[in-house]
Formats: C-alpha cells, structure tokens, sequence
C-alpha cells in the first residue's frame, strides 16, 4: 500500500512538473527562452518520466522499486549530480560572455540559474538510468 | 564476491522475478546479485538467503 501511494505520488509529481513548464513556457515569450532550456527541461522530464514508468511497472507486477541497491544508485547518482553541477556552475560563468558569439543572444542571469537547476536534474537521470543498467559498483 | 543464487534459484525453479518478490528486492538488484556485480549488505544476504531456504555461507563464497 505504501509503495503503491508513492508511485502515485510520482505520477501526480511528474504531471504537476509538466503543468508548471507548460505554463512557464507558454507565458514567457518564446523569443526570450533559450531554445536549449525547454530542449533540457524535455529531457529531464523524459528522463523522469522512464523512470516512473519502471516502478508502476514494479509496482503492479507486485514487486519493490526500492530498496538498498536503489538506494546506493540514488546516493551515487546524487553525487555525481552535485559535483557535475558545480563545475557546470563554473562553466556558465566563464563562458557566458562568449554565448553571443556562438550565436545565443538574451542570455539573462536568471537563464543561467534555470539551466542550472535543469542541468542537475538531466545528470541526476542520466548517472541513475546508467548505474540502474550497469550496476552501482563497489 | 561469488555466489550460488543461480544454482539455487534453478533448485527451487525461481524465476529472478519470484525470488526478487520473496526476498523483498527489486528484479535488477537480483540480476546484479546473481552476476556478482553488487555485493550485499548482510541484511539483503540474509533476505536472500532465506527465500532460497539455505545458508548465507552457503549461498555466498568468501574469498
């Protein structure tokens, strides 16, 4: 029953996720985005979406979608997050002066931010779907 | 570190989805088990096996 309420909670999590971009995206004018930044957010998104998939699939074959091999892949995933992150946080801070000269224009501070918050999502997904098929590791 | 899930699981024709049910795991934690690629806690040894109705040094070999 436990495990059943949290998958429907990701399920109402990922639709209110979906929801909140829409809405961002379609009162922002489309000009003033970044075409990279909803490109992420789709991803992220995709990312998460796969990954819910799988634990309804768990779930409703009655089986657990969490416990301690999970949890190690979620810690690691997480770390990896964190220290992509960082560097991407000085990546953007160095390179942002040169964006308009590879062709990205109306580059604001709060895009950076955004991107940002979506890059660490899309690099949690991504080293979670990785070690969920090769495995955690030692 | 090695182990003897397989050889178990096929004793008690356990299918990976079964044994991961009656040991409380997910499938892939019992198919990275199985391929020595994770190592359990104790815990999880002892939830496995006990589905497998054997012993953890059995199940399981130190090296």
């Amino acid at each position: 029953m436990k495990e059943k309420i949290a998958v429907a909670f990701s399920v109402v999590l990922l639709a209110v996720v979906l929801l909140s971009l829409a809405v961002y995206f379609l009162s922002e004018p489309a000009a003033k985005v970044p075409v990279f930044i909803p490109l992420v957010a789709l991803l992220v998104v995709a990312g998460a979406g796969f990954m819910i998939w799988k634990r309804v699939k768990a779930a409703k074959a009655g089986l657990k979608f969490k416990d301690e091999m999970e949890r190690k892949i979620s810690n690691k995933a997480g770390y990896y997050s964190f220290i992509a992150t960082i560097y991407f946080c000085l990546a953007i801070a160095w390179f942002s002066d040169y964006l308009p000269s590879i062709g990205i224009t109306g580059f604001e501070p709060r895009h950076a931010a955004e991107l940002v918050i979506l890059f660490s999502g899309l690099v949690f997904v991504i080293s979670y779907l990785i070690l969920d098929r090769i495995g955690p590791g030692e | 570190m090695k182990n003897r899930i397989k050889e178990f699981r096929a004793r008690y024709n356990f299918t990976q989805e079964e044994l991961a049910r009656k040991a409380g795991v997910r499938r892939e934690t019992i198919v990275f088990l199985e391929q020595g690629k994770y190592n359990p806690s104790l815990q999880l040894a002892h939830d496995v096996a006990k589905a497998l109705k054997a012993g953890i040094d059995e199940l399981f070999i130190f090296e």
